[in-house]
């Protein structure tokens, strides 16, 4: 007894059908493509038997390219909804997940142990230990994060948290800019690279702690499904529809933090991929209904990350581009040319 | 006077006290309100700009908290009602700008029943017959599944209107429902909450500046001026008792003729004749400047042919005139001398 909408079995065949299958499609794509040839069968013999006729293909897929399909796949999940939520919530078609200065907190983090490391004297390095920067970078989000959590509770309207958000991204902007002012180039250099973002870093021991805490903040912005619609009408429509503001917020910066912050903190401050999904999901299914558009944009977010992580490889070369700067190299362009055809921002942000 | 029953009451304001409070300063906006909301009612909630309308409204509705007294709905003091409980009591129709451009008018209205659904929001028999009475009573059934971007600003109100009406509550508050509407939608959107009021039994408070309107169709009317508790009554009793004048101090504008006050420039016409036609004849000449004397030189009469009507001036001589406009040029010139 659901059939409100005559367009849902649209939106439900895009959900079920078109949007796991190119997930699926672009997964193997990802994991075929690279500087070694591996031919199609032997990947799926891989993945299904974990063997095959040669033990270097086994390696390089179960070592470097897997590990790498399953981080895009969790980043571009992580981001985009997170990125989805505070769009909602702040009515602004330009917030994405960092705007509560999450990103700049983990980079202040980072900064800190890589170039103030020496300045404190503290002798450590940088390669040997990945723990220790996704350590630093946690710790530095989860600070800015508190903050950002402790106005929460001050303040009356979102746009003001919004603002406050953005105040303390600048400050801690700042800091690392004085940071670096200060740091030799070998120290900047390793901070510069950590800020380029990578999708190539982690273990298959991070990966196990990334994936349940990925699943767990999806999770929570699943459950404001309902608030979020709410929310599209305005604050006050939704107190006057029975939802707790403060709490809908308060799990709504949860969620995002979880989901920003874990990505951040292991991969690096990823651009881009977290404003602009939402935005081009939207197109591809027309409504605003959090029921369709929260799983259509975790999928739109992962399509999107498979398809930057296979451009970023180069596919048959041995360079590897950054990730942050093929998110925005061919995302910018895509965005820009899809909402000049389709003025949809107008659409879903006020009438 | 006999007391309206106390189980005809949908919400009773006691001693309250609305305003806004910081740590330091207790400003308050409105104060001494006892007021009764009863059901199956219109009722016209009007005053000036700024006498505090909207905070009142968002206190009964639970958004703002009083700063003393009591407001009961239901027999149960609202500090006692859950919010959730509160979503099944009150439901608004705010001047907020929304942000639903991409749901349709139905998906719109749906969102009326989220205070009756789980997280994932699957709709009950029960849930989908409210939004389709909703959609029945508010007559929005011809646009129903556009887009609310593509709707016009009256539409959007009907909607939003029918939203109110699925989240099936007792009382329906609405801020200002008829600002940036044309006039037949004003009527329209006026008529429609009578019409609810009626058939369906609820009580419904609407916050308005549309005085005329508000005088014909209001089942009630609070009025809320500065420095003075809020006024309750009828329209005609309000009007008779020049409660209405007092509030707004209209300045040129006579309520009991419904007439904004004439200034006379000395010049005297006499007319005769009756009907609508005389009616807006007169309200020409008045209009103009003209003041209408039986014992004036010049007389004024009207005839009807095959719809059309010709106006004649009697004076020294005779002069006839098809349209009202030419009547004053030509008068305007005759009385200058």
């Amino acid at each position: 007894m659901n059939d409100l909408l005559p367009q849902k079995r649209k939106y439900t065949l895009s959900l079920r059908v078109a949007l796991p299958f190119c997930i699926l499609v672009l997964f193997i794509l990802d994991l075929f493509l690279g500087s070694v040839h591996i031919p199609v069968g032997e990947i799926l013999e891989i993945i299904f038997t974990g063997q095959s006729s040669k033990v270097s293909w086994t390696n390089i897929i179960w070592q470097f390219r897997m590990p790498r399909a399953i981080t895009a796949l969790l980043v571009g999940a992580a981001l985009s909804v997170s990125g989805l939520q505070l769009q909602t919530l702040f009515r602004n078609p330009l917030a994405g997940p960092f705007v509560l200065g999450i990103s700049t907190g983990a980079s202040l983090g980072v900064a800190l142990m890589v170039m103030a490391g020496s300045i404190l004297g503290a002798v450590f390095s940088f390669y040997m230990n990945s723990w220790l920067i996704i350590l630093a970078s946690t710790i530095g989000s989860s600070l800015v994060l508190f903050l950002v959590l402790a106005a929460s509770f001050k303040v009356r309207d979102s746009m003001t948290l919004l603002i406050i958000g953005l105040m303390f991204g600048s400050f801690t902007g700042a800091i690392v800019s004085v940071l670096q002012f200060y740091s030799n180039s070998e120290e900047i250099k390793i901070y510069l690279i950590w800020t380029m973002g990578s999708l190539g870093r982690l273990s298959w021991e991070q990966i196990i702690i990334l994936t349940p805490i990925v699943i767990a903040g999806i999770g929570l912005s699943f459950s404001m499904i309902r608030p979020l619609n709410t929310l599209l009408l305005s604050e006050n429509y939704a107190l006057s529809m029975g939802v707790n503001i403060k709490k809908v917020r308060l799990i709504i910066i949860i969620s995002t933090s979880i989901l920003a912050g874990s990505v951040t903190a292991f991969c690096g401050p990823i651009a881009f991929v977290g404003l602009a999904v939402p935005h081009l999901t939207r197109l591809l299914i027309n409504t605003s209904d959090h029921k369709y558009t929260l799983p259509a944009v975790a999928m739109g977010g992962i399509i999107t990350m498979f398809i930057c992580d296979i451009v970023s490889q180069i596919p048959n070369s041995e360079f590897v581009l950054p990730i942050n700067a093929v998110t925005s190299l061919i995302g910018a362009p895509v965005v820009v040319w899809v909402l000049i055809r389709k003025k949809n921002i107008n659409r879903a942000f006020g009438k | 006077m006999i007391p309206i029953e106390n189980n005809d009451i949908a919400m009773i304001l006691k001693d309250l006290s609305v305003g806004y409070a910081s740590k330091k300063v207790v400003s308050p906006i409105l104060e001494e309100i006892n007021l009764k909301l009863p059901y199956g009612q219109l009722i016209c909630f009007m005053g000036p700009n700024g006498v505090g309308k909207s905070t009142l409204l968002r206190t009964i509705s639970g958004i703002q908290k009083p700063l003393s007294g009591q407001i009961v709905i239901d027999g149960r003091e609202v500090n006692q009602i859950t919010p959730e409980a509160m979503a099944k009591s009150i439901s608004l129709v705010l001047t907020d700008q929304i942000n639903a451009g991409n749901l349709t008018a139905r998906e719109v209205i749906a969102l009326g029943r989220y205070p009756y659904v789980s997280w994932n929001i699957n709709f009950s028999k029960k849930d989908l017959k409210a939004i389709e009475k909703a959609i029945k009573l508010t007559e929005t059934t011809s646009f129903i599944d556009r887009k609310t971007y593509e709707l016009s600003d009256g539409q959007l109100q009907k909607v939003m209107i029918a939203r109110a009406l699925a989240q099936d509550t007792p009382i329906i508050i609405l801020d200002e429902p008829t600002a940036h509407l044309d006039l037949n939608n004003r009527v329209a959107v006026i008529n429609l909450l009578k019409k609810l009021a009626e058939n369906t039994g609820k009580a419904i408070l609407m916050a308005t500046h549309e005085l005329d309107l508000a005088l014909q169709t209001a089942d009630r009317l609070w009025l809320a001026g500065f420095n003075a508790p809020i006024i309750s009554g009828i329209p005609e009793d309000l009007v008779l008792n020049g409660a209405i004048d007092k509030v707004f101090q209209l300045k040129g504008y006579d309520l009991r003729t419904g007439q904004l006050e004439k200034r006379s420039l000395g010049k005297k016409v006499n007319l005769s004749g009756q009907g609508h036609e005389y009616l807006w004849t007169k309200n020409a000449l008045e209009r103009n400047g003209f003041e209408i004397d039986s014992a004036a030189e010049h007389t004024v009469s009207f005839s009807l042919e095959n719809d059309e009507i010709t106006w004649q001036i009697e004076g020294e001589g005779i002069a006839i005139t098809n349209t009202l406009e030419e009547l004053v040029i030509h008068l305007n010139k005759l009385l200058k001398y």
